[in-house]
């Protein structure tokens, strides 16, 4: 055919070596020229032949020698990254002389070829459901951390002087971004008259901007607990020992945590934790986790009816880990 | 740098991953496994990215070399890289590769004549000049036309460019035909299916 292309060019064709336009060029003269297609052939067989001869001659993989640069240095060899004319000879030299090395490079071209082209492709998005596997496998949810609680021990065994001992701790956090506030309940802001029931929590609790300082409040005994309207304190009310300590409550918006270190019969410190949603009914199945230095050392599951109690704390630096509709966590910094 | 950021890095190059993998000619359920598979790798080794490369390198590095891993895995008999090419660039891909080839295996009968095709390549390659012998070993190892000539250029004082290894490639390929034909092997192609 008049139109045929040199052998050679056909050579660069099956090389991947000529241009897009070029390349569909020839491919499209290809389908009518039997001749060419012949020709096509042999080039084909001989490119096959010397390529196993040199994966055969090559095995077993040749090993990496003391010069050879960094696999980093390779690929951005590879890819242009390295664009210095004096970086570039000295990368050329040792790959002129090392198979290892031009290995490397020849693989890496491949790959970046393959990414341009499927790159030039219409984009296919990922299957959604894979995406969500991805998700859930590799970025699990982070912890949204509710604040940090810092007390005292030995204050805790003296609270009992009533709400006139009421002290400021330092939150040391800045304020929870994803839709936590803290509320900080405070004896003195509640009204006089004792109520009955449950009520919102909003008439109750007093909504800090978690900028500053918190106010903690002492637990006081029974005979007054009445004036706490929460629903931890209404199971709490059942509980004769309660005596004195602090209480902590933090808002997660649709959850309400509530942490009392009280002091218990036996003198010790308990940790009481009550999960409670937005109006204050207690929450069941809850998962609370409480670590220490990265390891578990108390574990609970909510229930509708039993208090979680965490006997015997001592001091040192707690997380509280509550699993609800995603992972919170609460640290406790006790001295 | 969006490299310590693996979320990030996902969003980021999710999309070229997948359109590598589609690319080729490989079942939905597999394609899948591929993904994850070379997501996993990403994440577990995104620490020892240096940043000297573009990222969109190392991840597609990982990526052919997750999709190679798999056909491998999947075929019963080893497969030549020629044909792994075939299958990674799919149907529509724009080199024309050639069928399967297995220079290894085989019938005795058919290991004697791969044997004396093995011997007939050494002896043409040493028949030719040691620039050209350079320019097709590196050929044949997969480089480039365009990183031969680097090469070439780094080690000799006389400049060449990508069309001169092409021209020197052809005249190769074209001697080692006819050593081959004048052993009486002309086609080659049925001995090597």
């Amino acid at each position: 055919m008049g139109n045929c292309y040199k052998e050679e060019d056909i050579s660069r064709y099956l090389d991947g070596e000529l241009d897009l336009r070029e390349a569909s060029l020839i491919g499209e003269h290809l389908k009518i020229c039997s001749e060419c297609k012949a020709q096509v052939r042999r080039l084909q067989d001989t490119g096959i032949v010397l390529k196993a001869y040199c994966q055969k001659a090559a095995s077993p993989s040749l090993p990496k020698g003391p010069d050879c640069p960094e696999e980093g240095v390779l690929l951005a060899f590879a890819d242009g990254s390295i664009s210095g004319e004096e970086e570039r000879k000295k990368i050329s030299v040792h790959l002129a002389g090392c198979d290892y090395c031009c290995r490397i490079v020849a693989e890496v071209s491949r790959a970046v070829e393959l990414a341009s082209d499927a790159a030039e492709m219409t984009p296919s998005p990922v299957p959604s459901r894979l995406n969500r596997i991805i998700e859930e496998s590799f970025f699990p949810p982070d912890l949204v951390a509710l604040g940090c609680i810092k007390a005292n021990l030995a204050d805790i065994r003296d609270s009992s002087s009533g709400p006139g001992n009421a002290q400021h701790i330092v939150y040391p956090l800045p304020p929870p971004a994803q839709r936590t506030a803290m509320v900080a309940e405070d004896r003195e802001s509640l009204p006089e008259q004792p109520r009955s029931g449950y009520s919102c929590a909003e008439e109750d609790t007093l909504i800090m901007e978690a900028s500053g300082d918190i106010k903690k409040y002492p637990l006081v005994d029974s005979g007054e607990v009445s004036t706490q309207r929460t629903a931890s304190n209404k199971l709490s009310r059942g509980r004769e020992k309660l005596s004195r300590g602090l209480k902590w409550v933090f808002d997660g918006g649709e959850m309400n945590v509530s942490v009392e270190m009280a002091v218990s019969g036996k003198k010790d410190i308990e940790c009481r934790i009550n999960v409670t949603d937005c109006y204050g009914f207690p929450l069941a199945g809850v998962s609370l986790r409480l670590e220490q230095a990265g390891k578990n050392v108390w574990s609970h599951n909510t229930r509708l009816n039993k208090e979680a109690i965490f006997p015997h704390v001592t001091s040192g630096s707690y997380r509280l880990i509550i699993g609800h509709d995603r992972d919170y966590c609460l640290d406790l910094d006790l001295r | 740098m969006v490299h310590d950021n693996p979320r990030k890095v996902y969003e980021e190059y999710r999309s070229l991953v997948w359109s590598m993998i589609c690319k080729g000619g490989i079942k939905r359920q597999e394609q899948e496994d591929i993904f994850m598979e070379t997501w996993k790798a990403i994440f577990s080794s995104l620490d020892s990215f240096d940043g000297r490369a573009k990222l969109s390198t190392w991840i597609a590095r990982i990526a052919r070399y997750k999709i190679i891993d798999h056909i491998r895995a999947r075929s019963l008999l080893p497969l030549e890289e020629c044909e792994l090419n075939r299958i990674i660039d799919g149907a529509e891909g724009k080199g024309i590769h050639a069928p399967i080839t297995t220079w290894s295996g085989g019938e005795p009968r058919d290991k004697a004549i791969k044997s004396e095709l093995a011997e007939i390549v050494r002896d043409a390659l040493g028949d030719l000049s040691p620039e050209t012998r350079f320019i097709v070993e590196k050929w044949m190892i997969g480089l480039k036309y365009r990183e031969i000539a680097e090469l070439l250029n780094a080690v000799s004082d006389t400049p060449v460019d990508t069309n001169y290894i092409g021209k020197q490639l052809f005249l190769a390929k074209t001697e080692l035909r006819k050593s081959l034909a004048g052993k009486g092997i002309k086609d080659f192609h049925s001995l090597l299916e």
